[in-house]
């Protein structure tokens, strides 16, 4: 009796089942079983009387954590494409065995309808159970009358994208099971394929960041997703307008397409052979060889610190990398060390693209775009004072950002070449994006001794409409998106007993929350942005009294945390705080203090600059000049009003402190100075100066004094 | 009829085939000779469509075998290194075949198997080498294909197992008209089933043809002349070998047996004997002619 034909298929699947009870137990786990363990718990809480307010907690739940929580997300990520890359090996196997390969090779089939098969295969053992257990978890969350608290959007949004990861992961294996001939090279090649260039660019930016002054390090993520559409669709996750999957899809399909391709091509003799096609040897040892030069170079130079040790590092790393590569790829050492033009050439590329850095031969630091061409500036200060960041767009504020620009730039580049770029960055650096039409360009200045001369154009920036309204948006001032506010007393004269015996209450009692506390959210936001609307920029160079931390529910569903200082000036913020005593506080805040006998107020000029007493370690007490006592409290206090916190000297809009003598407040409270001397066996001198001579003696305060000397 | 026609493959520098061409007919069965690394596993491959040919054809009924799964149905290649799905048994790797062969049957497999004492349901990776090469002689035959391309088959079979299996493969052969190509180094085995042969030597068939008219084309000779004869005037017949002791030539010539029986008479040798060659010895002839392994 003649057999009827039998369906390949079927019994690919049927011999592959394995492969999708794996997949099913892991998307189980990741799925309904996280579901049956949060989901009552949800459910729970949606039955309280509070659960109209936790809402948006319960839909986060069932409708995004699912997607990001069993693990974390990066493991997610990993897992899902992990489980794609697996199960293309898996279904491709048969070519890393040169006898499972024959076996294959004689069966009566076209190349490209195996291939679709295997695809197949793909779809039922890998994407169908994914799928089943996506619904096994819905049904979950409607077992638990939890799916009216589903947003489908979102829930679908995030499913949708882990299924790319797994098929991109699936392509991106196909092609790498295809290239080469051996399972661990394949691991490899997908290694190469899915995080080379992504290593490559950021060992590079590392290396660049040592010589371009102006190079921004943070902005090599947006970068990075154009090198790479898994880090794309991975950041797509939490910001799903910034990241399109569009690259992703577009990889995965070319990947796809040139699998099928190279599988219809491919020599069944290449099974146990590292690469599957003989030309891939010259480009992708040079490819590696590029990565291994770079890779020793920064090896070297951070054993060896030297410019040096990183271009031998490289040259040694690119000659080496290559030749290993070759005896493995031909598994033979003969005449491997013949062939040295290429680690010679791979070598040059990498020695030329450090001496293009070092010279900054294409004058990254020395651009500025045209005033015409600029259409906003955005800037935001990453040392101090971090909150901010600021789009200016009116002519007039982007006149005034310009100017400052352009002398940061010009700053920049008085330093000298050699000198370690981080190490300029002294705590008042911006990161300014220079929007030119449709393109932005970034640059980070340190934005240190020029600040004095660019006071003008700050001023005109800081109390510019544009200014005021970035900020506004910036914290989303005028929405409802804050969710709770907390606020702390900033002055550390507020910070003092004393101010608490005096005014009876902190800041703010407890925190403000948006369901609890709306309406007085609400009153004191409007009060801060009117006080931001009037806020002059000396006003803003006060020292400041209050921190107001917001916490942000962001659009997209991430979180935002940011602080913003309230200054003596924003009365409205003040008064809906202090109420009647808002007055007295910012008068006490702002030096009232010291009008008391129990205040002693020395100022110590030394004989360094601020610039130097913050570079050097040595002990500042072996560099006085002279120590003065406040003869009166409203000297005291004058002196106070003319002092700033130490960090202050270094917000990006500050006049620069650096080449000023150095000059400090030593503020005492003596009943605290009686206390020690009681305590330790201390005689407090008659000669109030003398304090200063005592180390040990707790001060109330230190401030910075930038009055006249 | 399966042609194969100006066929050429190279593996890196090796020429593995070079411009071979070769007809084969249905109900013959056409041993291949050759020397180790000749070939012929690769002439093979190249033959079922598992490896790409760089030039020339291989044709069953004028269509080509490769990539092409109509041709590839009626194909069976039997490996020297049999090959099976991991952990598979023989009824699992019935199931494969029946996949993909609308000539497979379930039916003569389970024959084969009870005639040749194979356990069906088994792993096939537990078998002994020998039990491993019998299930795929089985597993092949099962396929009911037309051409039959049987790689160092019977190595590794048992004497009784060999002569039982060969007893199969005449009978399929001139039963079903099978083109049958059996490859291999065991020339007695060749001498006793196949119909025509041809020695493979650095990827060229060197020569081919019947059996019984290769064997008939070179002769070897005993011959002692009368004393007036001269050692020059029996080495003027141009031997391929010459061998003298004493008084006795020992003489292998190729060539027509009548018109070299002529040429010898007319030494008036005082004694003539032709002695019968074996494949064997006209296979070491063919290949000492083309320098192969000469000290």
């Amino acid at each position: 009796m003649r057999s009827t034909k039998g369906n390949a298929t079927r019994f690919l699947l049927k011999r592959n089942l394995f492969i999708g009870v794996i997949v099913f137990l892991v998307a189980f786990y990741m799925m309904p079983f996280w579901g049956l363990s949060h989901v009552p718990q949800a459910g729970q809480l949606a039955k309280q009387p509070y659960a109209e307010e936790m809402a948006a907690d319960i839909t986060k739940t069932v409708s995004v954590q699912v997607m990001t929580s069993p693990l974390n997300l990066e493991m997610m990520v990993i897992l899902y494409g992990a489980l794609g890359f697996m199960t293309a090996m898996m279904l491709m196997g048969h070519l890393f065995s040169r006898r499972q390969s024959m076996l294959y090779a004689a069966l009566p089939d076209r190349r490209e309808t195996d291939f679709l098969r295997r695809c197949i295969g793909y779809v039922m053992l890998c994407l169908a159970p994914i799928v089943i257990n996506f619904l096994l978890y819905l049904l979950v969350v409607a077992a638990n009358g939890m799916i009216g608290y589903v947003a489908w959007d979102k829930l679908l949004l995030k499913f949708g994208r882990l299924l790319l990861i797994n098929f991109y992961g699936f392509a991106v294996g196909m092609l790498c099971s295809v290239l080469t001939g051996t399972w661990w090279a394949a691991i490899l090649a997908g290694a190469v394929l899915i995080v080379g260039a992504e290593g490559l660019a950021v060992m590079w930016h590392s290396i660049a960041g040592q010589y371009l002054h102006t190079l921004v390090q943070s902005t090599l993520t947006d970068r990075l997703a154009l090198l790479s559409p898994a880090y794309a669709l991975y950041k797509g996750f939490y910001r799903p307008a910034d990241y399109s999957v569009l690259p992703g899809v577009a990889a995965a399909l070319i990947a796809l397409a040139l699998s099928i391709l190279l599988y219809r091509v491919r020599k069944t003799e290449r099974a146990e052979r590292t690469l599957a096609f003989e030309q891939l040897q010259p480009v992708l040892g040079v490819v590696l060889s590029l990565m291994g030069g770079t890779f020793l170079g920064m090896a070297f130079m951070l054993s060896f610190t030297t410019e040096i040790s990183l271009i031998v590092g490289m040259i040694l790393g690119a000659a080496l990398t290559f030749w290993v590569c070759q005896i493995v790829f031909a598994q033979r050492l003969c005449g491997i060390l013949r062939q040295w033009a290429l680690p010679a050439a791979s070598a040059a590329v990498l020695v030329l693209g450090w001496a293009v850095l070092y010279t900054d031969a294409l004058g990254y630091d020395r651009f500025l775009p045209e005033r015409g061409k600029l259409t906003a500036i955005s800037y935001a200060p990453t040392g101090y004072e971090t909150g901010e960041r600021i789009t200016l767009t009116s002519e007039e504020a982007l006149d005034a950002a310009y100017a400052w620009c352009t002398l940061m730039r010009d700053e920049v580049n008085s330093y000298d070449r050699a000198v370690d770029a981080s190490s300029l960055y002294s705590g008042s650096d911006v990161v300014v994006t220079y929007q030119l039409g449709d393109s932005k360009v970034y640059r980070h200045y340190p934005n240190n001794a020029i600040r004095t001369q660019a006071q003008d154009s700050l001023k005109r920036m800081i109390e510019s409409e544009d200014y005021k309204q970035s900020l506004i948006a910036r914290y989303h001032l005028e929405s409802k998106d804050i969710s709770t506010l907390y606020c702390y007393n900033q002055n550390e004269a507020m910070q003092e007993d004393a101010f608490y015996e005096q005014f009876g209450a902190s800041a703010l009692n407890r925190g403000l929350s948006r369901q609890e506390d709306g309406m007085l959210m609400d009153l004191l936001l409007e009060a801060l942005e009117a006080d931001i609307l009037n806020r002059t920029f000396e006003e803003k160079q006060q020292t400041a009294l209050l921190s107001l931390e917001f916490n942000i529910d962001l659009p997209d569903g991430g979180m935002q945390y940011l602080e913003m200082k309230v200054y003596p000036g924003d009365t409205n913020v003040l008064r809906a705080i202090y109420g009647e005593k808002m007055e007295e506080v910012v008068r006490y805040a702002s030096g009232g203090y010291a009008d008391s006998e129990d205040i002693v107020v020395l100022k110590v000029d030394y004989t360094v600059t601020t610039g130097e007493s913050r570079r050097s370690l040595a002990e500042l007490r072996e560099k006085v000049k002279s120590v003065e006592l406040a003869e009166t409290p409203e000297e005291a206090k004058a002196w106070i009003l003319e002092s700033q916190g130490a960090t202050a000297n270094r917000y990006y809009y500050m006049p620069c402190q650096e080449d000023e003598m150095l000059s400090r407040l030593h503020i005492y409270r003596l009943s605290t100075v009686e206390k020690y001397a009681n305590a330790y066996g201390y005689k407090v001198p008659e000669d109030k100066t003398q304090l200063y001579d005592e180390p040990m003696i707790p001060t109330m305060m230190t401030l910075d004094y930038v009055g006249e000397n | 009829m399966l042609i194969v026609k100006e066929l050429s493959k190279r593996f890196g520098t090796k020429q593995a085939i070079a411009e071979l061409s070769l007809d084969l007919e249905e109900g013959h069965i056409f041993g291949m000779l050759g020397t180790n690394g000749a070939g012929k596993s690769t002439l093979l491959r190249v033959m079922s469509g598992i490896l790409r040919a760089d030039r020339g054809s291989v044709c069953l009924d004028e269509a080509y075998v490769y990539e092409n799964p109509a041709a590839k149905r009626k194909i069976c290649y039997l490996s020297d290194e049999p090959a099976f799905l991991g952990s598979a048994s023989l009824a699992e790797m019935g199931r494969m075949q029946a996949a993909y062969y609308p000539e497979y049957s379930e039916s003569k497999l389970k024959a084969l198997c009870e005639r040749f004492a194979l356990p069906m349901n088994e792993r096939i990776a537990g078998f002994s080498k020998g039990t491993q090469k019998r299930a795929q002689i089985c597993l092949g035959l099962a396929l009911n294909p037309r051409v039959l391309l049987c790689d160092e088959t019977f190595d590794g079979l048992d004497p009784v197992m060999r002569d039982s299996f060969k007893r199969v493969l005449s009978e399929e052969t001139v039963d079903r008209g099978l083109i049958t190509v059996l490859a291999g180094h065991n020339q007695q085995e060749m001498e006793d089933i196949c119909d025509s042969v041809g020695f493979l030597h650095e990827g060229r068939l060197v020569c081919s043809g019947d059996l019984d008219a290769l064997l008939g084309d070179v002769h070897r000779v005993q011959l002692i002349p009368t004393e007036e004869t001269t050692d020059e005037a029996v080495a003027a017949l141009k031997p391929l070998r010459m061998q003298k002791q004493g008084r006795l030539f020992m003489m292998t010539f190729r060539g027509n047996r009548e018109q070299l029986e002529q040429k010898l008479s007319a030494l008036h040798p005082l004694f003539m004997e032709f002695l019968p060659l074996s494949l064997e010895e006209v296979f070491i002839l063919e290949m000492e002619d083309r320098g192969y392994a000469q000290h």
